[in-house]
């Protein structure tokens, strides 16, 4: 008995060469097919290979087309590419293990319709969706919905904000004249009929003295005193009782023109107050003015989160669309322990893992060589290092670097950072773009508010990371040079006024961050834009009030000077008239004085005179009395001798 | 009618003066190497060509692939903790990392349950061998010869299903 079979011999080689000839014509097919649904299921929607050409003897794979399904879009791609080739381990293939050791994509294509739908077929959808972490997917779900609703509670506020009521607020000279009721010139007009009251009462009471009749009854008992006729003492002595009374009458009216002369000093005094009181009034009537001049109040709270807001939300969620893409896929790689499986499924068993001479997992691109061009024109270039199922094998953590230029030759890096080493997942992305034209910018929102710059640069810096699945992100904008255009030209004081305030305005900061508690993401944006509206705000506003408020003066002085002018004249006529008045009584009665006392003197002198003669005349009488004795005596004496 | 088939196709099998015990044997124990050890794995393919290679019967070879296929997925738990055992040896552990590490990962060498049925399989069948050898030969010595005289040899020498089977075996 023959110990081999020489037809097994013939079978053995007719069975390999059919296995060669199978593994030629088909084994590409069945590798695409097994790849794009290892792939697809990872995705969550349809990965197509077109032309997919596997090597295993030189280890390489290429393929005409690749499409990646948007699984938030099954119509649409998330990204193609064209002919690619790239260096794989072949034959960890045929171990279900995809080791790419260098794969370059360029001519990556975003966003590209789809010809079919990409939706997973039915029976590659997982039984279990598993989810990474609780809590954590959920977030990062809503990712996808957080720029809608930023936009959303962005427009609700933007319709909501006073700013934008202000073109429909009005304010001028004229309108506020209208509401104003001056007070002044009807209080001119009443303290011009106080004063001539005042005036006529002093009057009233001068005349009340009966100065003249009694001046002129005092004139009249003066002059019928004819001092040559006074002829002794008694008669002058007489004379002068008269004269002193008079005196004593003149001087009684002297302290009673003094009282009417205080009185109209008093009157003068308050009449020159009034017009004091009027440049008061005056000043009241302005102060009023002002205060209704005063410019309705701008909400300048959050005008940099409307302007902005939407701009920074839409980086911060596209972020959160790439983290969460990034680490979806990551995730959906991520490998069992060594722990023995103590009941495994029948005729399944456990695979056992040994130290690798180089990392062994599943999936492992090692390094991507990426071209890219955003559906934003924006042409990424980078490397994306150790897309791997389970880092700890490797003991690294995922890495991308991009450098990116757009259109117009701004540069920009992004850099990330998915490390699932630890026993918390981190991820960290990093955005630097150190110059960028605000020209591009549209703030999207209306209104009063600027649609966006005319001019301007910003640097934008953002650093995100996400840890266990909450996202912390802080995002910081420093904006230059910036001049902001408005969709409409100004109508009405208010948006004349905030325009002008928004064109002092030559550079802001504007600073977002997200936090994430147990509700989900917490977004919050600071902006000093706010503070500089506010303050120039105070400093046009207050310009324009000066303005208004030097119309309004202007407005009132027409109005009241003209009264204050009639009013002035009015008591400078009552005090002249009050002075004559004062000076024509003085007048009267200090010359009735001085006639009173020149009689007075006369009737003295007279008197003098009279008593001097009387004296003279009583000497010459002794004298002549005594000589006539001494003659006698002497004649006696004589007679005697 | 396979099952019965089958039986008819083990009887002549083993009543043939064509097929030796040997041949019988090897094919079975191969046979039950293949049926022990997971489906659709590498050496699968090498025992294949084995049988082709090799003056061994098939069909005992696919009567121990079936036998020993209900047997090996009882004897799974067993297997999984004997692979698990094999695969956790110390000694051991340079060679498997060695293997670990190049193509030879294909064989899937590093399943438990592979691995254990395998080295099981192997351990038995040279034991197995003289066994199954001893058996047939005394089934021939002993048995054949009352089955002939027996109303079921008769009968199946009158069927059809026989008369066929004695066409192809000539």
């Amino acid at each position: 008995m023959k110990l081999f079979r020489k037809s097994g011999l013939v079978l053995v080689v007719l069975i390999g060469g059919l296995i060669a000839a199978g593994y030629y014509f088909i084994s590409d097919s069945l590798i695409e097919e097994q790849i794009e649904k290892a792939l697809s299921i990872q995705n969550g929607a349809l990965v197509e290979f077109d032309g997919l050409s596997v090597s295993l003897l030189n280890g390489t794979m290429s393929w005409k087309k690749l499409q990646i399904t948007n699984p938030n879009n099954v119509m649409q791609n998330s990204f193609e590419t064209t002919k690619t080739s790239v260096s794989i381990t072949a034959w960890k293939l045929l171990q279900k293990k995809v080791i790419i050791n260098n794969l370059v994509l360029a001519d990556i294509r975003t966003g590209t319709k789809r010809a079919k739908s990409g939706e997973l077929p039915k029976e590659w959808i997982p039984e279990e969706e598993v989810e990474v972490e609780d809590g954590e997917s959920s977030l990062l779900k809503e990712a996808g919905d957080l720029s809608k609703q930023a936009k959303n509670a962005l427009k609700d506020k933007v319709t909501n904000t006073p700013v934008f009521q202000l073109a429909n607020t009005s304010i001028n000279a004229d309108s506020i004249m209208g509401l104003l009721k001056l007070q002044s010139p009807q209080k001119v007009d009443s303290l011009k009929k106080s004063i001539e009251a005042n005036v006529k009462t002093v009057t009233e009471t001068v005349e009340k003295l009966n100065l003249e009749k009694t001046i002129n009854e005092s004139d009249a008992k003066i002059k019928s005193i004819n001092v040559n006729e006074i002829k002794d003492v008694k008669s002058a002595e007489e004379a002068l009782k008269t004269v002193t009374e008079l005196s004593k009458t003149a001087k009684d009216l002297q302290a009673q023109l003094k009282t009417a002369k205080e009185s109209i000093s008093t009157s003068i005094g308050e009449v020159s107050s009034g017009v004091g009181q009027v440049d008061n009034w005056i000043k009241d009537d302005y102060s009023r003015a002002e205060k209704i001049a005063k410019l309705p109040d701008f909400d300048t709270q959050k005008i940099g989160e409307l302007l902005l807001g939407k701009e920074l939300m839409e980086s911060i969620t596209d972020y959160l669309d790439y983290a969460k893409t990034g680490r979806d896929f990551l995730a959906s790689m991520k490998s069992k322990g060594q722990v023995k499986d103590e009941n495994p499924e029948r005729g399944k068993g456990q695979d056992i893992r040994f130290k690798s001479f180089e990392p062994n997992p599943d999936f492992w691109v090692k390094k991507v060589n990426l071209t890219y061009k955003t559906d934003k024109e924006i042409q990424l270039t980078g490397v994306i290092t150790d897309i791997i199922d389970n880092q700890k094998l490797i003991a690294r953590p995922t890495k991308a670097d991009f450098k990116g230029v757009n259109k117009v030759g701004e540069t920009m890096s992004v850099t990330g950072e998915f490390n699932y080493l630890g026993e918390k997942t981190l991820e960290t992305f990093q955005f630097d773009m150190p110059k960028m034209s605000l020209r591009t910018l549209d703030f999207g929102v209306g209104g009063s508010l600027p649609k966006g710059f005319t001019k301007g640069n910003g640097a934008v810096k953002a650093v995100m990371t996400i840890t266990n699945g909450a996202p912390k992100a802080d995002i910081t904008m420093r904006n230059t040079d910036v001049e902001f255009k408005f969709a409409k030209k100004a109508s009405g004081k208010s948006e004349k006024v905030f325009q002008d305030v928004m064109s002092r305005i030559n550079s802001f900061n504007i600073d977002a961050m997200i936090s994430s508690n147990a509700k989900g993401l917490k977004v919050k944006i600071d902006s000093d834009i706010d503070n500089q509206i506010s303050r120039q705000i105070k400093v046009v506003a207050k310009e324009e009030v000066d303005k208004i408020k030097k119309q309004i003066r202007a407005k009132v002085d027409a109005q009241v000077q003209a009264k204050k002018k009639e009013l002035n004249d009015e008591i400078n006529k009552q005090k002249q008239k009050l002075e004559a008045k004062k000076k024509e009584v003085e007048e009267l009665v200090n010359k009735q004085l001085e006639v009173i006392e020149a009689k007075k003197k006369e009737i003295e002198k007279k008197k003098d005179d009279l008593i001097k003669e009387a004296k003279d005349k009583a000497e010459q009488a002794a004298k002549d009395a005594l000589k006539k004795g001494a003659d006698k005596l002497k004649s006696k004496l004589k007679l005697g001798f | 009618m396979f099952g019965f088939d089958l039986i008819i196709k083990l009887l002549k099998l083993l009543n043939s003066d064509k097929h030796s015990p040997a041949q019988l044997a090897g094919g079975l124990s191969i046979g039950m190497i293949m049926g022990l050890t997971p489906w659709f794995s590498a050496h699968h393919l090498i025992l294949f060509f084995v049988l082709l290679l090799f003056n061994v019967n098939f069909s005992m070879a696919l009567l121990g692939m079936g036998v020993f296929g209900i047997i090996g997925y009882l004897f799974d738990p067993i297997f999984h903790d004997f692979g698990f055992y094999l695969l956790q040896l110390d000694f051991m552990k340079e060679t498997y990392t060695q293997w670990y590490n190049s193509a030879f990962i294909l064989t899937r060498f590093n399943n438990t349950v592979l691995m254990g049925s395998f080295v099981a399989s192997i351990i038995l069948s040279p034991i197995m061998f003289p066994i199954f050898l001893f058996l047939i030969k005394k089934y021939r010595k002993h048995v054949l010869r009352w089955f002939k005289d027996s109303f079921l040899g008769e009968l199946l020498k009158e069927s059809s299903t026989i008369s066929l089977y004695d066409k192809v075996e000539g």
